[in-house]
């Protein structure tokens, strides 16, 4: 358990903050779960699964939530968060896996999940309907390699996929088979019929700078969190917006900043009133907090292994860390004795 | 307005135990005596095998072939000294990549060092030309194609293209080892020596000795899986011995053997002074002799890796090296990072 963990106050009773979130979690006996925590950081549902989960995604009517596995992710478990327990999982189809992210339709009929169709090394997004119990009834290209995460945008009909760019097998887990021709890309997709609406890329000197974590925030601007694959001394900007008609702008001008995320931003999360935007970086055990309307950086913040981050209430954050701790926006920091996965997803 | 007004208040840094242990020492042991040296061995062997190659190209001869071929030999254990490391000088410019892009799960290499040789492609000839090409065709898959492939043996009585182009590849492979060792030599070796608040790629001497122990440790996960069970699986029968690297040279085995070395010359350099209770750095050496005890007869066999990965007592063997490999790797990523309070966080692993 992390340091200093004792001089913090107490959790307060739960039911305090109506607000629920989502997250997978490693339990203190090493097992893999997800997790259903209040707003005070009070955990009120686990359920065990198989392999560490990612990425969260909530059905429009606050319902339904799944939780994806870690990519190469073979599962995704349904949860009932009325009832706040476990109802069905569901698995990608043999020449597939999960990459580890997801979202519904804005009816709630249909769950789309960023999926690697590994031996053609593109990337694909699933189309799964729900009344069915999560059929597979469909598939359309992200227009990319190594696709990541994925949102509906506030539109209703246009999914933004970040393609990270990076190549993997489930038969060389993990490993990155193609980092010397990686070319990341942003995609809006029109959800409807898999349509390519827009795509940007880097510049050919940023080839090697994988957009992996996106959220929506201020006119229908995509914050983007990165991570470099390049040399761990060589300065890039590791956090950019994409807009439909202006490409992606990087936010240039924070080397000092960027220089303590170790290359590496786990987390982007947009606050409900679209003012700030948090970044977060678990090796660097940064959380950087953004200005939407003036697109600077805000403050720092240190907190060690910190990734998971949602909105909560109207302008701030919660944040987790791999090392137990709940931060919520205006209660008491909560340890808890779980390793905390690298996202949130708010109910 | 204070967004992150909670988080604000806790202040974490690394554990305890990382800040206490004086590092520097065993990170400078490491640096001058194995890491950098390293670097100028393969430096030298490659300028050597450059040399072999072209004198292969002017006066083609049974002699000159055999001379080239030994010397792959020796480049692959050379490079073997070099391996883990895939951050600094490395890092740069794709130059590990250069070197050794595999696995090449597409076949992006082979396809086209044959579609080089077919077409007699010019621009394949001259180190500065074949820079600009795919990194799968400059580096040491792609020579040992030239050198071993089908249609090789001719190398012996014909230079012309083929010849030219394994040297021009020789050539790449030994600007990229003299690069990476004049880097080392001149200015990485200082940035690993000096961690601080100004050192963009090391703030603590922690995170130096973190990225070797690390390198050690993933070098033992890829030979395990990558080069041996991935390759033998679970049968001779299923076993498929042209997924292993450089079965045409015979040098799989030597290179996995020659990786344990490696692993081993780091994890004797100098942690071991480090460590309250040294048991776990004196089981991860016992599992390395234990790949070894596994892997030397085939050493010493003499039939090609194709043949030695479906006999059945010789991939009993194989087999059996796979385990000893896992146990390294956990007990140096784990055990042995995890009592000096080098442990990766929770959330910092690749990609997610």
């Amino acid at each position: 358990m992390a340091g200093g963990a004792a001089s913090l106050i107490p959790f307060r009773a739960a039911g305090a903050d109506e607000a629920l979130f989502l997250a997978g979690c490693r339990l203190s006996d090493g097992q893999d779960a997800a997790a259903l925590f209040d707003g005070a950081g009070a955990i009120v549902a686990v359920s065990p699964i198989d392999a560490r989960g990612h990425g969260g995604a909530v059905s429009p009517d606050r319902r339904v939530g799944v939780l994806f596995a870690r990519r190469p992710g073979q599962f995704a478990v349904v949860f009932d968060l009325n009832a706040r327990r476990r109802v069905g999982a569901f698995a990608p189809p043999a020449e597939r896996r999960f990459a580890g992210h997801g979202a519904f339709s804005s009816d709630g009929r249909l769950l789309y999940a960023t999926e690697n169709d590994f031996e053609a090394e593109r990337g694909v997004v699933g189309v799964y309907d729900v009344a069915a119990g999560y059929r597979r009834v469909g598939e359309f290209a992200t227009h990319g390699v190594g696709p990541h995460e994925m949102l509906l945008m506030r539109d209703g009909e246009t999914l933004a996929v970040a393609n990270g760019g990076i190549a993997t097998h489930p038969d060389f887990p993990r490993m990155k088979l193609n980092l010397p021709f990686m070319e990341p890309s942003l995609a809006l997709i029109r959800a409807s019929d898999g349509e390519l609406l827009a795509r940007a890329a880097l510049p050919e000197r940023l080839h090697k700078l994988s957009i992996r974590h996106i959220a929506e925030a201020g006119g229908a601007e995509i914050w983007l969190g990165m991570q470099f694959e390049g040399p761990p001394d060589e300065r890039v900007p590791l956090v950019g917006r994409f807009h439909r008609d202006r490409g992606i702008v990087l936010n240039e001008g924070w080397g000092g900043a960027y220089a303590r995320l170790d290359q590496y931003v786990g987390s982007v999360a947009a606050s409900r009133d679209g003012a700030t935007v948090v970044t977060t970086s678990p090796r660097g055990g940064m959380a950087l907090e953004w200005d939407v309307a003036t697109r600077r950086l805000r403050a720092e913040h240190r907190l060690a292994d910190v990734s998971g981050v949602a909105a909560q209430g109207s302008a701030g954050f919660i944040l987790t860390t791999g090392q137990g701790l709940i931060a919520p926006a205006d209660a008491p920091v909560l340890a808890t004795d779980v390793a905390w996965d690298n996202h949130i997803r708010a109910v | 307005m204070r967004i992150l007004v909670a988080a604000v208040a806790v202040v974490f840094a690394l554990p305890a135990a990382a800040q206490e242990k004086p590092f520097q020492p065993v990170v400078e042991a490491l640096v001058r005596e194995v890491l950098v040296p390293a670097y100028d061995a393969f430096a030298a062997t490659a300028a050597e095998q450059a040399a072999l190659t072209a004198a292969l190209c002017e006066a083609p001869s049974q002699a000159a072939l055999d001379a080239a071929r030994g010397g792959f030999g020796a480049l692959i254990g050379a490079f073997a000294g070099i391996e883990p490391y895939r951050f600094g000088p490395a890092a740069r410019e794709n130059r590990y990549e250069r070197l050794f892009f595999w696995p090449d799960r597409r076949g992006r290499g082979l396809r086209q060092v044959q579609g080089i040789i077919g077409g007699e492609d010019d621009t394949a000839v001259g180190v500065e030309s074949l820079a600009n090409k795919s990194v799968a065709v400059q580096g040491l898959p792609a020579l040992e194609f030239v050198l071993f492939g089908t249609g090789s043996d001719e190398l012996a009585t014909i230079g012309g293209f083929r010849c030219d182009y394994g040297a021009t590849i020789a050539g790449a492979i030994a600007a990229v080892g003299e690069v990476m060792a004049a880097e080392w030599n001149a200015e990485f070796a200082g940035t690993m020596l000096n961690s601080g608040p100004d050192n963009d790629a090391y703030r603590s001497d922690a995170e130096a000795l973190q990225d070797i122990l690390q390198a050690a440790a993933t070098q033992m996960e890829l030979t395990g899986t990558q080069k041996l069970a991935a390759v033998v699986r679970y049968s001779p029968e299923a076993a498929r011995p042209k997924r292993a690297a450089f079965w045409r040279s015979g040098q799989t085995l030597p290179m996995v053997s020659a990786n344990v070395a490696t692993v081993r010359s780091i994890l004797e350099g100098g942690v071991g002074d480090l460590l309250e209770d040294d048991v776990s750095l004196r089981g991860a050496l016992f599992e390395l002799s234990q790949i070894d005890r596994a892997l030397t007869p085939l050493l010493e066999d003499g039939r090609p890796f194709v043949e030695l990965a479906v006999d059945p007592d010789a991939h009993r063997r194989l087999a059996f090296a796979v385990s000893p490999a896992a146990a390294a790797q956990a007990l140096i990523a784990e055990r042995i990072q995890g009592a000096l309070g080098l442990v990766a966080g929770f959330n910092a692993l690749d990609g997610d």
